[in-house]
């Protein structure tokens, strides 16, 4: 969790007083030349409308949560406050999984943040053919492994666990 | 929704522990929590664990007790017709110190007279999953249980 945090503080300094992405869509689009950002991809052998019931199902029962974390040296005290928040919509043609975070206390972000906190990732699901699903995850590529483990274990059904958040 | 998972970390949890007691024998035991609960490091430990609540007929909680999850399974005793509020919690600390993280779910559940109930916990690789079963051994029929939140609840 610290290290999420600090990477996240890290990459807002370095976007200085560049725009926050507001939406999904230009969450998607800054993430690929943006500093650690990382695209994923793989493929779940089942149909999109599966994968689809099941981000409905298992991302605002465990990815809707709130994280404290506290740590304090001698010479230090920290304690912050991050409330996720996931939406899920769903269509005939792709599924899209969005979790954003917001620091209600302990960080501070230069720039908007949008409705709902900083896009954290997004998880599109399209269709391969009628049994295959392809998955892009948009996110940083450190601190996301468990989640990304997770959103993979729901979209292929073979482990519908909750990734907890604090690691 | 998951508003009714919270996690905390730190201070927070060792705060908690402090004021932490074992949960009463209820009679009968109409539930079986099954567990298995995997660190994922030799250098990180996790302990499970499950907080009972009773919960009044405003959907307020009253703390009631702690089931420490060490042994594979255990059976406790829930009130009928009454629900209960469950919060499975997984506490990890690092063997040298200096953190300690806890992640949880939470679920009501008004066992019904006659019924068995199972939950079936799991935490490995920082993933873990909350699955209770509802049985009825007369008919030797069974479901699995949607989690259902406190906020809504109807006692």
């Amino acid at each position: 969790m610290q290290t999420r945090v600090a990477f996240t503080v890290l990459c807002a300094l370095l976007a200085g007083c560049a725009q926050q992405p507001q939406t999904a869509q230009e969450f998607r689009e800054a993430i690929p030349g943006a500093f650690m950002g990382k695209v994923q991809t793989f493929e779940a052998k089942r149909p999109l409308a599966a994968v689809a019931k099941t981000f409905q199902a298992r991302a605002p029962d465990c990815l809707n949560v709130s994280v404290r974390s506290v740590s304090q040296s001698s010479t230090s005290y920290q304690n912050i406050l991050t409330v996720y928040k996931a939406t899920v919509v769903n269509n005939p043609q792709k599924a899209e999984l969005h979790l954003q975070r917001d620091f209600k206390s302990g960080v501070l972000v230069p720039g908007k943040v949008p409705p709902g906190g900083l896009y954290y990732v997004v998880a599109d699901a399209t269709p391969i053919d009628k049994s295959r699903t392809r998955i892009d995850i948009y996110g940083p590529s450190v601190g996301t492994d468990t989640l990304v483990r997770a959103i993979n274990g729901w979209a292929t059904g073979e482990n519908l666990g909750c990734p907890d958040m604090t690691k | 929704m998951m508003r009714s998972f919270i996690i905390l970390a730190a201070a927070s949890v060792l705060a908690a522990c402090s004021s932490l007691k074992p949960y009463p024998s209820v009679a009968p035991e109409n539930v079986v929590v099954k567990s298995a609960i995997e660190s994922g490091s030799v250098l990180s430990s996790m302990r499970g664990a499950v907080h009972i609540h009773e919960v009044d007929a405003s959907c307020h909680t009253s703390y009631v007790g702690t089931v420490k999850l060490d042994r594979p399974s255990i059976a406790l005793g829930l009130p009928a017709e009454r629900p209960s509020y469950l919060v499975f919690v997984f506490q990890g600390s690092s063997l040298f110190g200096g953190s300690t993280s806890s992640a949880g779910a939470g679920t009501v559940l008004k066992p019904r007279p006659g019924y068995r109930y199972e939950f079936a916990v799991s935490y490995k690789d920082n993933i873990y999953n909350v699955v209770l079963r509802e049985s009825d051994p007369r008919r030797g029929a069974s479901r699995e249980v949607p989690r259902q939140e406190l906020r809504g609840c109807s006692a």
